[in-house]
Parts: structure tokens; sequence; C-alpha cells
């Protein structure tokens, strides 16, 4: 999906510190209970937030069991996991031995999770898949790959309240990312004129006029955006994105998406009182 | 500035910027990659006017300015490959490999690839042919004709970021280096067998260990051996290519190279400067504002270790992959360098490119206000108070002795370090649990292994900003004529010490130094056999040895705060100016008979504090926030949350 040589430019530091740190929120600041072993033998257990734990058990017969348990007896952590560096380091060399060069970056790391988490020495609690910089990149693919044109813009505008918080332009080609911005690529004085997430059909207007390629996007407020990026469980992330939408706090807009979309008349402005 | 990814219409125009931020030098990259069209066909503007790096090097040189390039072969600078040409990333026979024989692919934005491997002398022959073509151009353009004062040789020569001791480089290549790396180390094979407990036939032998399963000295040779060669590949590497450096005639300018931010094994600063034919080794930082304290202690250690304490990458801005820099923290961090003893640092990226933010030069040229006015006003200061004239003052140091570094690499656990970091584990935690203990020695210290260690360092670093004293962190390659200058040194040893640093800590105590030891008490040397030097030393824990005109002090195991306060209660060392809030840092620097004293609070909140010092004195405001002051006296002084300032300490 991230093609070889994607532009990244027009960023604000605002944006992307706001952006970033939910993206890098799940890596960063989750508690994990994490139990390290070596051929079954148990080492030491950490919880990232309260230190050195007694280990639960002197051996590990099965690492997923385990961290199935280890998860029960800390609700207040995110994540168990239950690791073998050797496990982690056969995974790494078993993913990368014979790699097709061309692969994706994304598709890589997917890659390299999968074959991670197939080691018999690990076990993560509760299991969930790949996730990068908070995004289901499983899923994200499978949407790219069934329903992105063959150009496109999607449009992420977070507002508090009526004004603009965060945005992120991800053009596509093929559909490939080719290029990521925040929403300083696009006119700032037109811009100052997005009010809420009522804005959506002349935010996409804007992109599509500035990019040219037809847009589509989500239009959320902030907390929902929050909501969705810290949830590290790619159900309970499409059960706030439906709830977001039926309850009228976020907007997706994907007329882009729809065959016919994306015509002249789709490229003209709206003025966001008549949006 | 990258000028091959700005519009080359704009270059003058974006140097005039640079200028008017107070800048008289401009840093690039020279990208291999870029400018190699087909293989071995370069291209430097005949074809490209973006790729005119002549035409470029004239506008800088019109502009009376100087330049330094950084012609790779590895630059990272968020391109694909690193600046390696795609030929060079595709071809297995540079890669690097695992423990496991795979190749090791580096997860970077845009594209992973798989990393070459810097034993390999392949590699150089290849990158040759780009130095060939690109040295008539550079010749032309070198100091004193030229604007070209500086060449960096290589980027952050690092494996790539893959620390783990046990995980790179098991390639060919790198087993010969190692092989060889042996012969040099132990010379005979009999020397060999005899460290590695023999069975050996010949040094083409000799297999690299893959995991520490150590159960004696002889086991852990290997472990330890390996461990060194690896800080070895990269100063071999760099010795090669700054050689292919100046056979290219890259002559009369200093040639130099930069640790990408850690500078523990594999990474070693002293080595690099001593035996690469480097002229000096400089560090790289991004900090946010909330870590902005690491800037102070790699500052502090290259004041103390490196002939040119340089920043040879120091955020202006940051890569879309990392959490945003911002200009918050920009601003807090601005001193920090100066306030260590930094001489040297430069801005990355005074103009902003695809791939990165943050810059106060936008890539159109235009000034972003709040930033550019930062760094007008820093070089406002520094001009004006003529810095470079500046000395750091320092009366301790705490000694992260590199063979303690090395033990402790030599006992990683296989996995790789990242990984394992990023769950939250500490890097104790990651230590083979057969090395607790591995040495034995005193019961107080028998048990001492990396979380000990980790933990003693820990300690002494708290005793040491709880002392308000003047330190600086430190390793085995601390410069003597420094050492000798400081009052008291806490070094943390474990394992082994070679000889010659035995005899330079000794020789401290001897001249009247107070030489703190822990968590264990060094026992053998580099060769694992009895460390003579210290066997007749009639060390008791907790008791301070009188030695020659100073003392020693034995802590093992844990240390001991309080021990070590007694000990500085018997000296006559205090720190010249102290804080009456310890929680701030401060430092001190002499300026033309002047003393200058910075405070900064790391704390997230806005801090008051008084300034003691014996004797009358005032303060004259020098910096406050980004604004250059006049003469206003205080002793009470108040930070803002994050904030850096300085000031003139007058006698009256």
């Amino acid at each position: 999906m991230l093609s070889r040589d994607p532009r990244i430019d027009d960023i604000s530091d605002l944006s992307w510190e706001r952006l970033g740190g939910l993206a890098f929120a799940h890596e960063n600041l989750a508690r994990r209970v994490v139990l390290l072993h070596r051929q079954g033998r148990a080492l030491a257990c950490w919880d990232t937030q309260a230190g050195r734990l007694p280990l639960p058990v002197q051996k590990v017969e099965d690492a997923q069991a385990l961290a199935e348990s280890l998860k029960a007896a800390h609700p207040e952590a995110l994540e168990a996991w239950v690791v073998e560096p050797e496990a982690l380091r056969a995974g790494l060399a078993k993913a990368q031995m014979g790699l097709d060069l061309g692969l994706d970056l994304d598709l890589f790391l997917r890659h390299v999770w999968e074959q991670r988490m197939q080691g018999s020495g690990l076990g993560l609690a509760p299991r969930r898949e790949f996730m990068w910089y908070g995004l289901p990149m499983a899923r994200l693919q499978k949407f790219c790959d069934s329903l992105l044109p063959e150009r496109c813009c999607f449009t992420l505008a977070a507002f508090e309240g009526q004004a603009l918080w965060a945005g992120l332009l991800a053009e596509f080609e093929g559909p490939k990312l080719v290029g990521l911005h925040t929403l300083d690529a696009l006119p700032q004085a037109e811009l100052s004129s997005a009010q809420g997430i009522e804005a959506a059909p002349f935010l996409l207007a804007l992109v599509s006029n500035t990019l040219q390629r037809p847009a589509f996007g989500w239009f959320v407020e902030r907390a929902d955006l929050e909501a969705w990026m810290r949830c590290p469980d790619a159900d309970a992330k499409a059960e706030i994105f439906q709830r977001s939408i039926l309850e009228r706090r976020s907007y997706f807009d994907a007329a882009a998406l729809m065959p016919g979309a994306g015509r002249a008349e789709s490229l003209k402005p709206i003025p966001p009182a008549e949006g | 500035m990258h000028y091959w990814r700005l519009d080359p219409a704009k270059w003058g125009e974006i140097l005039d910027r640079i200028g008017q931020l107070g800048f008289s030098m401009v840093e690039t990259y020279v990208p291999w990659g870029v400018h190699e069209i087909a293989p071995n066909e370069f291209d430097f503007g005949r074809k490209d006017p973006a790729l005119d790096l002549g035409r470029f090097l004239g506008l800088v040189a019109e502009r009376g300015m100087k330049a330094i390039l950084r012609p790779g072969p590895c630059i990272n600078a968020e391109i694909s490959w690193y600046g390696f040409p795609e030929r060079i990333i595709r071809d297995p026979q540079f890669w690097a490999l695992d423990a496991e024989g795979a190749p090791a692919y580096n997860p970077a934005l845009p594209a992973q690839f798989p990393v070459p491997s810097y034993a390999n002398p392949k590699l150089f022959e290849a990158y040759e042919p780009f130095l060939t073509a690109l040295a008539p151009l550079v010749q032309k353009h070198l100091h004193p004709s030229g604007p070209v004062v500086a060449l960096q040789v290589e980027n952050e020569t690092s494996y790539f970021f893959r620390q783990g001791t046990f995980d790179l480089d098991y390639s060919e290549p790198s087993l010969a280096l190692f092989r060889h790396f042996l012969e040099m180390k132990y010379r005979t094979l009999k020397a060999l067998n005899l460290a590695w407990g023999g069975g050996i036939k010949g040094f083409a032998e000799a297999e690299p260990p893959r995991v520490n399963a150590a159960k004696d000295l002889k086991g852990l040779a290997p472990c330890l051996d390996w461990a060194e060669y690896r800080e070895y590949q990269i100063l071999w590497a760099l010795s090669r290519l700054t050689e292919m450096y100046r056979q290219k005639g890259f002559e009369g300018v200093p040639l130099f190279h930069n640790l990408y931010s850690p500078f523990e094994t594999p990474y070693n600063l002293p080595e690099l400067e001593k035996d690469s034919g480097l002229d000096f080794c400089g560090i790289d930082a991004y900090p946010h504002a909330s870590n902005s304290g690491s800037v102070l202690d790699k500052a502090r250690y290259m004041a103390l270790t490196s002939r040119l304490p340089y920043f040879a990458e120091f955020t202006a801005g940051s890569w879309p992959s990392f959490p945003a820099i911002t200009e918050q923290d920009n601003r807090s961090s601005l001193l920090l360098p100066f306030m260590g003893g930094a001489r040297g640092v430069n801005y990355y990226m005074l103009v902003e490119r695809e791939r990165w933010l943050g810059s106060p030069i936008s890539r159109h040229g235009e000034l972003r206000q709040g930033r550019a006015e930062m760094y007008q006003s820093l070089n406002h200061f520094l001009k004006s108070q003529e810095w470079h004239l500046s000395s750091p003052q320092f009366q301790a140091a705490l000694l992260f002795t590199r063979e303690a570094q090395l033990c402790e690499a030599a006992f990683q656990m296989p996995g790789l370090r990242l990984p394992l970091a990023r769950l939250g584990l500490p890097e104790a935690l990651l230590g083979e649990p057969h090395a607790a203990g591995f040495f034995g020695g005193h019961p107080a210290e028998a048990q001492a292994g990396p979380e000990a260690l980790r933990g003693w360092l820990d300690d002494a670093r708290a005793f040491l900003r709880q002392s308000q004293l003047a330190w600086a962190p430190a390793d085995s390659g601390i410069d003597p004529a420094k050492l000798g200058r400081l009052g008291l040194v806490l070094a943390a040893c474990w394992g082994y010490l070679d000889e010659p640093t035995a005899k330079r800590l000794l020789s401290f105590a001897e001249n009247g130094g107070m030489l703190v030891l822990g968590p264990q008490r060094p026992r053998l040397n580099q060769r694992l056999e009895p460390l003579k030097s210290f066997e007749e030393l009639a060390l008791a824990p907790g008791k301070p040895l009188a030695y020659g005109d100073g003392k020693i002090l034995w802590l093992p195991g844990a240390f001991d705060a309080k021990a070590c306060q007694a000990l500085l209660n018997r000296s006559r060392l205090r720190p010249e100016i102290a804080l009456s809030d310890p929680s701030l840092d401060h430092g001190l620097h002499r300026l033309s008979g002047r003393l200058v004293l910075f405070i900064r609070n790391p704390h997230p909140e806005p801090r008051s504090c008084s300034v003691l010092k014996e004797g009358k004195f005032v303060l004259k405001p020098l910096w406050a926030g980004t604004k250059f002051l006049g003469a206003v006296e205080e002793r009470e002084v108040l930070l803002a949350p994050r904030e850096t300032r300085v000031w003139e300490v007058i006698p009256c």
C-alpha cells in the first residue's frame, strides 16, 4: 500500500504532533505485563508501570495460554506478552529469509509480525492483528484494494467544536499511497472557513481542486478520533467508527469511491454555507 | 540544506535566508544513489540542474559562507535505500546476515531494505567510483581556495540501528574480519586457545558465538571478543573509508563522523578518534522537551572525551515517522549543547524538504517567524559573548567503564533489542540470567550482574545530581589530562578492567583524586587473568582507602550514597555554585576570565530557586527565553517550564 517513493511534505508540526501522539499512543504508552522466558524457563516478569513482578510460574508450557492468564490476572494492563528472545530472533529471521525485495513497507511489517506471532515461544493476550501507527493494516489493505479508484485522496479532518484540530491528506494511486500531507497542503485562506464536521463537502471539494484527484474522507470530532486511534482492537475500532456516524458526531463521505463520482461537478468548490 | 531536493532556482535565496538567521556555514549530504544515474555513471548537474553541486558550492562561496559535505556512502536522509544505489541494495553479495543467516532488513520509511555489511571490502570498492567522480569537483571547492571546510565520512555507522550483540553481522566478510581481529588481538593460535579453552586448529576455524552460554571464563572469552569485534567492525569500516577519502585528495580539511545517539558499545567515540584516521567524531541528538536532559549528557560526555565536542546533527524539526519535535521542543533544548560544553552544532534541518517538518526556513525559502527569531537570537548570543572562547568546568565524572559495557554486551540475550525495548523492558532485564554472580567475588558483590550495574549507575547519577558538583558522564576513553583535573570519579566496573584503564584510575587517585568503585571491584584484566594493579589494594567495603594523595572507596553490590557523601564531606571538593532546588540542572563555564552560569528547569512547571555561592556576587542575565537582556541583577531566579537561562556571575 505504501509506495516506494511517496511525497511526504507540507506537514505542520502541530498537526503532526497531535496525530503522531495518537499514532504512537499504543506503542509508547500502553501498560503491558511481559514475561520473559528461555526454552520454557521463566526468567522475569515485568509490569511497564509497576516494575518487576514475582514470577507467576517457573515453567512456561504454553506461551499463549500463559499470556491469557497473565492478562486475566492483570486486567489493568492493556496487553500481556510472553516472550522468548530467541523465538523473536528466529521469527524475524524466518520472515526475512527469501523475502521479495519489492514488498511494500506496510506489507513487510505485517509479514514480520505474522511470522513472529507464529513462533512457539510467544504469546499475546488479547490476540490482535498487526497495527501500524495505530492503524489496523490488514483491514486498511482490504479496503484500499477493493474500493479505491485509480487516483484519489483520503481526507481526515478532526474538529474540536467547530475548529479544525488536526487533519491529514493521503494521496493514492493504483491504489498505493503516493503522498502524505497535513491540511497545510491546502490553501490556508480558504481552509479557515471550514467549521465543524458539516464542512465535509466543502473540504472535499477543496482537496479535490488542490490535489486534482477525487477526494473522500472522514470528518470526525476529536474525541472519537482519539478513541479510535488509541484502541488496539480492530473490531472495537469499527464499533467506534460506526457509532460516531450513527450518533452524528462524524461523517464518512465516500461518494468519490462510487462509480461515476469524481466528475467535474464534484470538483467545484462548495461554499461552506451551502455545504 | 539538501540542494538536490530543492528548486535550484531558489538555492541562492535560501542561502540568503540561512545567512539572515546568523549562520555562516551550510551542511549538505551528497547522495551516491541520487547522483548515480546508471551504474557508475554520475550526474553532477550535466543533466539535472538540481544535481549541480558545483553551482551550489559556488553560490555558497559567493556569499562568503562555508560548507560541510557528507558524501556517505550511507546518508539516511529519509530517502529510499539511505542513499545507496538500488543496485547495491538488491545485490546479496553486499548483505549483512543475522545469527540465523538471514538478511537483516532495516524497516525504514518509505522502504525497508536488507542492510549492507560494513565488513565487506567489495562494498567500498563499489563506492569508490562515486568518490572518484566527486573528487575533482570537491577539490576545486576545498578550503582555503573554496568554501568546503570539512567532510563527514559516512553517516551514523551503527549496524543500521540493530544494537543486539548476537544479532549482526554474521556474513562471510564479517566472519573473515572477526578472525582477522582475533589474529591481531591474540597473535598466536596458542594464545587464542588459551583464552577460548582450546580445540581451535587455525584462526580460520574460530566461530563467533550466537548466544552466550558461557559456564566459565574460557566460555565467556569468545562472547567478549565478539562484543569487542562489533566495535572493531565500525572502526575498520571508518578507517577504510577515511583512507579512501584522503586518497581521493580530500586533504587539508578535517574528516569526521557522527554517532546516531548512543555512545556506549558498540559505539566507541574515543577509539574512533584515536585509531580510525578521523579527526573527530560527533553525536546526533533529536530531543523532545521531556527528554532534553539527554543533550546535556551527550555534550558533557564529548566535552570530557572528544577532540571537538560537536553535534553533527541537532534537531531543527524532525522526520515524519518520529513523534514530531515541535518549536517548543526545539526552544527548550536550544542552549543545552552549549551548556554541556559543545563547540559546534549542525542544526538539522534549517531548510525543510520532503519528509521533514519543523524547519525555520520553508522549502520555498520563506522564514518561519518564531523559529527564525530563535536561531537569530542564539547566534547573536554566541557571537556577542565570543562563546568559542568558553570552557566548561567539571569537578566529577560518572565513568561507565568500556570494559563493563563490553561485559554487559557479552551477556545480552540473543533476541533483538528494539522489539524488546518497545515492549517496555528495561535494558538491565535483557541480560542473560547467568550473568549475575558470574565473576564471583566478595559476598556483597557476588551477585553483581547487568541489573546491579545499571542500578549502581542510576544511583551514582542521582548522588551526583544531589551533590550539585559539576559532573559529566564518561568512559574508559576519557581524556587523561581532563581526568587529572577532576576531584571525584565514580567508576562503574563489572567483569574486568584493561590494565591501562586500571593504571589511569589508580594514577588519578594517587594524584589526589577520589575514586569510587562498584558494583564490583576489578579483579581481572583484559585477558581475564588477575588484575595485578588492583590485587594488592586493601579495599574494604564502604571504607575509604588512602592511596597516594587521594582515596579509593569501594561500594560493592549497591551504590551507598551515605558512604560517598561521607567521603565527599572529608574532602575540600564543593560545588562552586549550588541551587536551593537541586532538581534543577546547572552548568558553569569560564569565558575570558568571567564565570557564566546556566540553569535549566527540566520540569513541566515553573520553578524558582536561589543561587548559592560563597562571597558576595550578583547575577547579570545574559539569556532569558530567546531574548538577549541587558544588565539586571538578581539572585533569586525564576524559570519557566523546561526553560534554560544564562547569567554572568559577578563577584562584588
